[in-house]
C-alpha cells in the first residue's frame, strides 16, 4: 500500500533539503541525498512527499526489519516446489530500479544492506550470489538516506557514498517558527483544504522538474567550469575523484532547473554546498572530527592514537580502480591552487561549509579496513533465539533455531522426487534441508561508571577522567559494540548521567556539564547501579556487564536515618548477586584512610584497585584488561 | 465463557494526568499516543483497557485483517483497495476499539509479521501472516515496560509509527499494510532509559505514583474489592458516569475541527518551544493538537491559555534537553510566566 502522501511543497523550513532532493530528481547522476538533522523536524515527511511533485516516480523502501534475502534477492519457493526449478525472486535492490530507494534511519540499518546499496548505485548492476541461484541485472536508482544522529551515525565512507548531503537544523527563529505551527494547525483541523491550496505549487514544481530533465541532456559543462570544480575539490582535499563527477552533476542539475544549457560559476558554487561538507577534510586532519570536550589530551592521546586510524588511512571508495585510488589529494597543494581561482566567492564558500554541522562519524577502527560483513555477523551469531533475524545457515548439529522460509527454500527444488502419490500437496523436508537462522545481536559489553562526584577532595578530577574515559570508549563502541553508561551520586541522591548508549553525540550531550559538590550518597549510588544491572538483565540474561565503582568511598551522607555502611553493604550484597562484574577503583588518599571502598570490595567480590592516582589512561587500560578477561 | 465485565473508566480513583492524556489519546487518536512512567501498581493497564472499553463501537470493512474504515481509500489495505477498484461493495460490521499488547519478549516476526507456516507447508505458498502491528491498526498499542523492549523491535515500531505503515521485507514475504495506532507505553525509569528516537515518538507523557493521600488510598481499595465482589453491579453503579464520559467524548470527536487558536497563543507556542530547546516540530504539533483537543474536551470552541498550560505539561517534560543533576523538570514558572 502507499497510503497519502504530503505536499512537497507544503513542508516548511527544510529549503535545502528540498533543493537537493530536486537536483537528485532532475539528474539521477547526483549520487544520492543524505539529509541528516534532529528527529522530528520533517525529513521523512519530505521524503515521503516526493509523489506530489513526481507522480511517475517509483519509490522503494528499504525498511529497518528487512531480511538479507528479501534486500539481495532470492529463490523462490513457490516455483521451485511446483517445478522444481530455480527462479529467483528479486531483491529490494533490483525492485528498486528506477526508483527513489529510500533508506529511512540509514544509521540504524545493517552496515553490509548499505554498502550493498552503494555498490550496486555506483556499479549500475547488482549481482546476486545466493543458494545456488545466480542473477546479475542493471539497475538504476537514486539512494535517499534519512538519519537522526542521535543513535549513532555512519562512518565516513559510507557518508561518501551519498553525493549529496543536507543538514537539517531545528527552527529558532520565532516568526518562521509561528508561521510553520500556524500551518501545522490548519493542516491538523482542515488536511484537505491544505493540500489543495499547495497543489499548484507542487504542479509548477513538477513542471520544472520534467523540464529541467528533457534540457538535462543538453546542459553543457565549458571546460573553465571543469577546471573551477577541480580547483575546488583540490582546496577541499577530498578523498578520490568522486566528488568531482558529483559535483559536475549537480552543477548540471542546477543549470537545468534554472533553464540554461551551460553550467556557470554560481551553479559550481552552489553545488558545492551540497556535495563538498561530508567529504571535506581540512589539510593534515583525519577523517574524525574530535568532540569538543575538555578532558585532558594528553592524557588520553598517546593511548588513542594507537587505535585511531592513521592520518594516511585515507577511505578509499571500494568501487573505484586503483589507479584512481592512488591519485590521491597531496597531488595538490590545496593552498597554491585557491588563489589561482576568484578568491572573494570561493571564501566565501568554504566559510560557508566549515560552519555547516556533521554528524560525529563512527570510526572503522581496524586498519585494514572494514571487518567483512559475513565474519562480523557470524560473530554475533547469537544462540538464545534473541536478535535480529539476518540470514541463514544449514543447521548441521547446532540446536534448533529454523528459519522457515529458509528451509522451505532449500527443500523446494527435490519436492518433485519427494512427493509421493498419498502425499501430493504436503512438502516433504527432511533433516538435511534444515536451516537455522543467524541472529545479529549486540554482542557487546555494557561498561557502566559509578562515579562519585561529591564534595570529596578529587571530584572533580574523577569526573574528568572518567568523562574522558567514557569518550575513548565510546570511539571505539562502534566496532566492539559495547555500551557506556554513567551513573553519579552527590547531594541527596545517584543519577543516571549517560544511559547505557553507544553514541557520542548522545555522550556530548549529557556529560556537557558536570557538577561536582555536596555530600556522598554511596548507597543511592548503589541502588541506582542496581537498578540499571537488574533491568539490563530482565531484558537479556545473557548481557555482559561491567559496573566500575569509582569512590573514595568517604560516604557521609545517612541513609534515612540509617547507618550508610551498613545500608552500603546490603546493597553490595545484592549487586554481588546480579552476573555483573564488578570492579571497585579506590581513589582515596591521604594519611588517614577509612578503608571503606576496599570493605565494600570485598563484601561484593569484586576487583578492588587502589588508584590514588587516577588517570583517563589507567582507567583505560584497567577496562581493556577487565574486558579481555571476560571475552576468555 | 462469559467475559467479566471490565472495571470501569470512572471509577478509578485519582491519577489525573494519566486518565486526561488516555481521553486527549482517543478523542484524536492522531495525536500521538503517551508515555506512562512510574512504579508498578498503579492502574495503568487497567486505566488503559478501560478507556478502550469506554468507547462506543466503530465501523470497519468486515473480515478485513486490519480493520481498514470504510470509505478511506488512501488508508485501506491493498485487500480492501482491490476490492474496491474491482468495484465490489465492501460490507461493514461494528467493531470496538481494541488494546493489543505488545509484550517485552516479543520476537520481531510476531510484531511485524511473517510467513505463514500453514500455507507454506500445506500448500507452498509464500502467504503473509499479521502480527502484533497489523492487529494494532485502528488501535491501542500497549507496551509495558517499553524500555525494556529489544533494539531491533524497536527499530521496527519507529518506522511503523513514522508512517503509519508496517513495510515487511522478509522471510520472502514484501507486503505493507496501514499501522496508524494509539501507542500507550509504559515504564520504570529506574530500570533503564528508553531510546531518544522513540521517545521523540511519545507524544505526551506523564509521571504517575502510587496514592499518598490515606483517604484516597482506602478508596482504591474499597472500589477494588467491591469490584471483585460483584463486577456487574460494580459497574452499573458507574452507568451514568461512563455514559456522561463517553458522551463528552464523542462531542469533542465532533467538535475538534472547529476549534479557534488564536494568533497570539500560537506565538507563545512558537517562544515555548525555541525557550525549551527541543529537537524538531514535534513539540509543537503536539502542543497545538493537545490544546485544541483539550478545549473540545472542556465543550469550548477556542483555545485558551489554560488549555496550552495543559498541553505544554503533558507534551514537555520528556523532550526537554536536561543537564545532569538539575531536576527533570522545566523551569514552570518561565514556561507559565511566557504564557501569562
Amino acid at each position: 500500500m502507499e497510503g497519502r502522501y504530503f505536499s512537497f511543497s507544503a513542508v516548511a523550513g527544510l529549503e535545502m533539503a528540498k533543493r537537493a532532493l530536486l537536483l537528485q530528481l532532475v539528474n539521477p547522476a547526483c549520487g544520492g541525498v543524505l539529509i541528516s538533522g534532529p528527529a522530528g523536524t520533517g525529513k521523512s515527511l519530505l521524503v515521503n512527499s516526493i509523489p506530489s511533485i513526481s507522480p511517475e516516480q517509483k519509490i522503494t523502501r528499504l525498511p529497518l526489519g528487512a531480511t538479507a534475502d528479501m534486500v539481495f534477492g532470492s529463490l523462490d519457493v513457490e516455483t521451485a516446489l511446483e517445478t522444481g526449478e530455480k527462479r529467483v525472486i528479486p531483491g529490494i535492490l533490483h525492485r528498486a530500479d528506477n526508483s527513489i530507494l529510500v533508506l529511512d534511519n540509514v544509521n540504524l540499518m545493517q552496515k553490509d544492506f548499505v554498502r550493498a546499496v552503494c555498490h550496486s548505485y555506483h556499479n549500475g548492476f547488482f549481482e546476486l550470489q545466493r543458494e545456488g541461484a545466480c542473477y546479475r541485472g542493471e539497475v538504476s536508482f537514486s539512494p535517499v538516506g534519512i538519519m537522526t544522529p542521535e543513535e549513532g551515525s555512519l562512518t565516513s565512507l559510507e557518508l561518501a557514498c551519498f553525493g549529496i548531503f543536507v543538514n537539517v537544523e531545528n527552527i529558532t527563529d520565532v516568526a518562521d517558527r509561528r508561521a510553520l505551527d500556524r500551518q501545522l494547525l490548519e493542516y491538523e483541523q482542515d488536511p484537505q483544504g491544505v493540500l489543495k491550496r499547495y497543489r499548484e505549487a507542487d504542479r509548477k514544481t513538477a513542471e520544472a522538474i520534467t523540464m529541467a530533465r528533457t534540457r538535462l541532456g543538453y546542459v553543457e559543462v565549458p571546460r573553465s567550469m571543469c577546471i573551477l570544480i577541480a580547483n575546488i575539490c583540490a582546496r577541499a582535499n577530498v578523498a578520490g575523484n568522486d566528488a568531482e563527477l558529483y559535483l559536475l552533476e549537480s552543477a548540471r542539475a542546477i543549470a537545468a532547473l534554472a533553464g540554461r544549457n551551460w553550467v556557470m560559476p554560481q551553479d559550481v558554487v552552489e553545488a558545492a554546498q551540497y556535495v563538498l561538507p561530508h567529504r571535506m577534510r581540512k589539510k593534515g586532519e583525519d577523517q574524525v572530527q574530535t568532540p569538543n570536550t575538555n578532558y585532558d589530551n594528553s592524557d588520553v592521546s598517546d593511548n588513542a592514537s594507537t587505535d585511531l586510524p592513521d592520518s594516511s588511512d585515507k577511505p578509499v571508495d571500494k568501487h573505484q580502480s586503483d589507479s584512481d585510488a592512488e591519485c590521491d589529494m597531496t597531488d595538490y597543494p590545496g593552498d597554491s591552487q585557491s588563489s589561482v581561482v576568484q578568491g572573494g566567492d570561493l571564501d566565501r564558500l568554504f566559510a560557508a561549509l566549515l560552519d555547516i554541522h556533521m554528524p560525529h562519524l563512527e570510526l572503522v577502527m581496524n586498519k585494514r579496513g572494514p571487518v567483512s560483513a559475513q565474519g562480523r555477523r557470524l560473530k554475533a551469531l547469537s544462540n538464545n533465539k534473541r536478535g535480529r533475524y539476518v540470514g541463514y545457515v544449514p543447521k548441521g548439529d547446532r540446536p534448533f533455531d529454523i528459519s522457515l522460509d529458509a528451509t522451505l527454500k532449500a527443500a523446494a527444488p527435490y519436492q518433485i522426487y519427494r512427493r509421493t502419490k498419498e502425499n501430493k500437496q504436503r512438502v516433504v523436508i527432511r533433516p538435511e534441508d534444515y536451516q537455522n537462522k543467524i541472529r545479529e545481536q549486540r554482542a557487546g559489553i555494557n561498561l557502566l561508571f559509578l562515579v562519585d562526584a561529591s564534595g570529596s577532595m578529587g571530584a572533580k578530577e574523577r569526573m574528568r577522567v572518567v568523562k574522558g574515559a567514557i569518550f575513548s570508549l565510546l570511539r571505539e563502541a562502534y566496532q566492539k559494540r559495547d555500551n557506556v553508561g554513567m551513573i553519579a551520586f552527590r547531594r541527596q541522591r545517584a543519577e543516571v548521567i549517560l544511559p547505557l548508549t553507544r553514541s557520542v553525540e548522545m555522550a556530548q550531550k549529557k556529560l556537557h556539564d558536570l557538577p561536582v559538590g555536596g555530600r556522598t550518597p554511596l548507597v543511592e549510588g548503589l541502588e541506582c547501579a542496581l537498578g540499571q544491572i537488574v533491568g539490563l538483565q530482565r531484558r537479556d540474561g545473557l548481557q555482559k556487564i561491567v559496573l566500575f565503582i569509582i569512590t573514595d568511598g568517604r560516604v557521609n551522607s545517612t541513609y534515612k536515618g540509617d547507618d550508610p555502611v551498613t545500608r552500603s553493604i546490603e546493597v553490595a550484597h545484592r549487586l554481588a548477586l546480579t552476573n555483573a562484574h564488578i570492579v571497585v577503583v579506590d581513589s582515596e588518599s591521604g594519611f588517614v584512610r577509612l578503608g571503606i571502598a576496599q570493605m565494600l570490595a570485598m563484601e561484593m567480590g569484586a576487583a578492588y584497585y587502589p588508584l590514588q592516582e587516577l588517570t583517563t589512561r589507567r582507567v583505560l587500560r584497567l577496562v581493556e584488561s577487565i574486558k579481555q578477561s571476560i571475552h576468555l | 465463557m462469559k467475559r467479566k465485565a471490565l472495571y470501569p473508566f470512572s471509577a478509578i480513583v485519582g491519577q489525573e494526568n494519566m486518565k486526561l492524556s488516555l481521553i486527549l489519546n482517543v478523542i484524536n487518536p492522531s495525536l500521538g499516543g503517551v508515555l506512562i512512567k512510574g512504579e508498578k501498581g498503579t492502574a495503568k493497564s487497567t486505566a488503559v483497557r478501560a478507556i478502550a472499553d469506554l468507547l462506543p463501537s466503530m465501523r470497519m470493512v468486515a473480515g478485513c485483517r486490519y480493520h481498514c474504515t470504510p470509505g478511506e481509500e488512501t488508508r485501506m489495505c491493498d485487500e480492501c483497495r482491490e476490492k474496491i477498484q474491482k468495484g465490489k461493495e465492501l460490507p461493514e460490521e461494528n467493531y470496538k476499539m481494541q488494546v493489543v499488547e505488545l509484550p517485552v519478549n516479543a520476537t520481531e516476526d510476531r510484531v511485524v509479521g511473517t510467513l505463514d507456516i500453514e500455507a507454506a507447508i500445506n500448500e507452498g505458498k509464500r502467504r503473509f501472516e499479521p502480527g502484533i502491528l497489523a492487529a494494532a491498526n485502528r488501535n491501542i498499542l500497549y507496551v509495558d515496560e517499553i524500555n525494556l523492549l529489544d533494539d531491533h523491535v524497536v527499530d521496527v515500531l519507529l518506522d511503523a509509527a513514522a508512517m503509519g505503515i508496517n513495510t515487511v521485507e522478509r522471510e520472502g514475504i514484501s507486503y505493507s499494510h496501514p499501522a496508524r495506532f494509539v501507542l500507550v507505553g509504559t515504564m520504570n525509569p529506574e530500570e533503564g532509559d528508553i531510546r531518544p528516537q522513540l521517545l521523540d515518538r511519545f507524544a505526551l507523557s506523564v509521571d504517575v505514583f502510587g496514592e499518598n493521600d490515606p483517604g484516597n488510598r482506602v478508596e482504591v481499595i474499597r472500589r477494588r474489592l467491591d469490584y471483585e465482589a460483584n463486577p456487574e453491579a460494580f459497574c452499573a453503579q458507574y452507568e451514568v458516569a461512563q455514559a456522561t464520559l463517553q458522551a463528552k467524548i464523542l462531542n469533542a470527536q465532533k467538535n475538534l475541527p472547529n476549534i479557534d487558536f488564536s494568533e497570539e497563543l500560537l506565538d507563545k507556542v512558537a517562544r515555548i518551544a525555541i525557550e525549551v530547546g527541543v529537537d524538531g516540530h514535534r513539540a509543537d504539533i503536539v502542543m497545538i493538537k493537545t490544546a485544541i483537543t483539550h478545549a473540545a474536551f472542556e465543550g469550548r470552541d477556542k483555545v485558551t491559555v489554560d488549555d496550552v498550560k495543559i498541553a505544554a505539561h503533558l507534551a514537555l517534560p520528556h523532550r526537554m534537553r536536561r543537564r545532569p543533576f538539575e531536576e527533570g523538570r522545566i523551569d514552570w514558572a518561565v514556561i507559565d510566566g511566557m504564557l501569562d
